[in-house]
């Protein structure tokens, strides 16, 4: 497969990988608060935020290019949507298309914005594998068991979902490749034996994940499981100083970014 | 000139990414027509990629591929190389789609534009030559036979097109004996009776000792032991190296002469076994 999936994990050792991933979900939470309601001088200070946290998690700049690259398009149309429809005063017309100044400033200013919330986004999940993101989310949404959310299990299905999204993908390309190999035309003229191939990618994929999901749900019946209630964790999650310090500086970057905005407009 | 003919072919996974690695480095092989070749070696010794190399799902990134003397660089000659030369990948029966047996199995002569007359003759003869000739057979879901009949069903699919070359991949991997046997009785018909060039990998040295002409070692993408199968199966030291098991009657053999008794001749079928061990008895 060319390029890199969007929220892609890396398995590499770094001091933000190694965070609790409790500490990891709040923290992007904060900054990503700090990105969508700050001023010009907050968006500073969380990009300075966002600088230290790719700097420790030593994610290679290439990796960070490509997973930007794979969401272009929804970034280049935001914004070209925002300069195009901002009303205000006109810097230049062309027939039915307006740029304003307001439009202008608006989109760079989203640009800004969306840039910020994908990097911290980017540096969330590629330090941290679903699991154990999906682990410290089941943790701290807990609370809401209380209100008759299964909480476990939403999370165990998302989980598993994730999981299989390469396995789905792996066996689409094996199941393309054997029907080419009985002539099928993915991508040859007629509508007609383009429409039966679909087909016969779909039937087996659907197939496939069923059974698939049959095996999974017996190996876990075999294993005993039986949903959320009492189970504990092989692994617990521990809290770390550097989990302390992690979300004490995102929380100070998203009051900087509050408290600039508040008090000196900026 | 050989029917196939693999020219230093070399191949990578996720070229152009961290994470390439090397699946073919510079492999030549080839195939006569009516051949029989079987590629044996571990898992991940490049005999998938191979045979993907075959009917033009996969171009070598170096090196050339010739099917009957054609590139299979050559778009157009690519269009029709999947009915020259098909492909039984594994676990052939999961690509099933179609509501009946008499469908499945008609999918490649129909994707051929052939008339009714000539698919429904088609099915008839691949059916017959895989040894499921009921006629009550056709209406039947191709998901309500047994595993061995399903695998049978996914060749007849493959055969159906009339390729001159059989690229299978681990064709017996998973079936029960009784399959197996239908399986392998089928692919020496094939070689035997239409002339059909027939390459084929396998974990199962039972089986290549019995249906193979010629074998290639892989290892790491490329070929540490080439030959007669009676050549290669008693070439202990390589067999050994390349963690691979002997045929059972050749493993017989090398236990006999292990022990002291001369079993001579290379035995590598059950009959040939039971002489050499009928000539040691008479020897006592």
């Amino acid at each position: 497969m060319e390029g890199m999936a969007p929220g892609q994990y890396l398995p590499m050792e770094s001091a933000i990988h190694r965070l609790d991933p409790r500490a990891k979900f709040i923290s992007a939470v904060f900054v990503m608060m700090a990105a969508l309601t700050s001023g010009w001088a907050g968006m500073g200070v969380t990009a300075l935020c966002i600088t230290a946290g790719i700097i420790l998690s030593r994610i290679p700049a290439g990796v960070l290019g490509m997973q930007m690259k794979s969401l272009r398009l929804i970034i280049i149309i935001t914004v070209l949507f925002q300069i195009l429809f901002t009303p205000g005063n006109v810097l230049y017309s062309a027939g039915p298309v307006q740029i304003t100044t307001q439009g202008l400033t608006a989109g760079f200013d989203l640009l800004a914005r969306l840039v910020l919330v994908i990097f911290t986004g980017i540096i969330l999940t590629a330090t941290t594998s679903s699991f154990s993101l999906a682990a410290g989310m089941e943790i701290l949404f807990k609370p809401l068991d209380r209100l008759g959310i299964p909480v476990h299990e939403i999370v165990m299905a998302l989980t598993i979902a994730i999981r299989f999204v390469p396995v789905i993908f792996e066996e689409a390309g094996i199941i393309v490749n054997a029907q080419i190999s009985r002539g099928a035309a993915f991508n040859g003229p007629g509508l007609a034996r383009r429409a039966g191939a679909v087909v016969s990618l779909m039937v087996p994929l659907l197939t496939g994940a069923l059974r698939r999901s049959d095996e999974l749900a017996t190996a876990m019946e075999a294993r005993c499981y039986s949903g959320g209630a009492g189970r504990t964790r092989m692994n617990a999650l521990t809290v770390s100083a550097g989990d302390i310090i992690c979300v004490l500086f995102s929380g100070v970057t998203l009051a900087a970014a509050v408290i600039l905005r508040m008090t000196l407009a900026l | 000139m050989p029917t196939v003919i693999l020219e230093e072919i070399w191949h990578y996974y996720s070229r152009g990414t961290p994470l390439k690695t090397l699946s073919l480095a510079g492999l030549n092989l080839k195939i006569s027509k009516g051949e029989f070749l079987a590629l044996v070696g571990p898992t991940g010794s490049g005999k998938s990629t191979v045979l993907q190399h075959l009917n033009g799902l996969l171009l070598p990134h170096r090196g050339r591929v010739l099917i009957n003397g054609k590139d299979t660089r050559d778009k157009r000659f690519r269009k029709s190389l999947w009915s020259l030369v098909g492909l039984v990948m594994q676990y052939p029966e999961r690509q099933f789609f179609e509501e009946t047996v008499f469908q499945e199995v008609s999918f490649g002569p129909r994707n051929l534009g052939l008339t009714d007359e000539e698919i429904e003759q088609r099915v008839n003869e691949a059916l017959s030559m895989v040894g499921l000739d009921r006629k009550n057979l056709w209406e039947v879901s191709p998901f309500a036979l047994s595993g061995g009949e399903q695998r049978r069903v996914a060749l007849a699919s493959v055969l159906s097109a009339k390729p001159g070359v059989l690229a299978l991949d681990e064709p017996t991997a998973g079936v029960d004996p009784a399959g197996r046997k239908k399986i392998n009785e089928a692919l020496a018909r094939l070689k035997a009776e239409q002339g059909v060039s027939i390459i084929m990998s396998s974990h199962n040295m039972d089986d290549v000792a019995k249906l193979a002409d010629r074998v290639v070692v892989l290892k790491e993408g490329s070929t540490i032991l080439e030959g007669g199968v009676r050549q290669v199966f008693y070439n202990y030291p390589l067999i050994e190296k390349a963690g691979l098991r002997l045929p059972f009657p050749a493993h017989m053999a090398q236990r006999l002469n292990e022990a002291g008794f001369s079993a001579g001749g290379r035995p590598l079928t059950m009959d040939e076994i039971e002489d050499s061990i009928s000539d040691v008895l008479s020897q006592r």
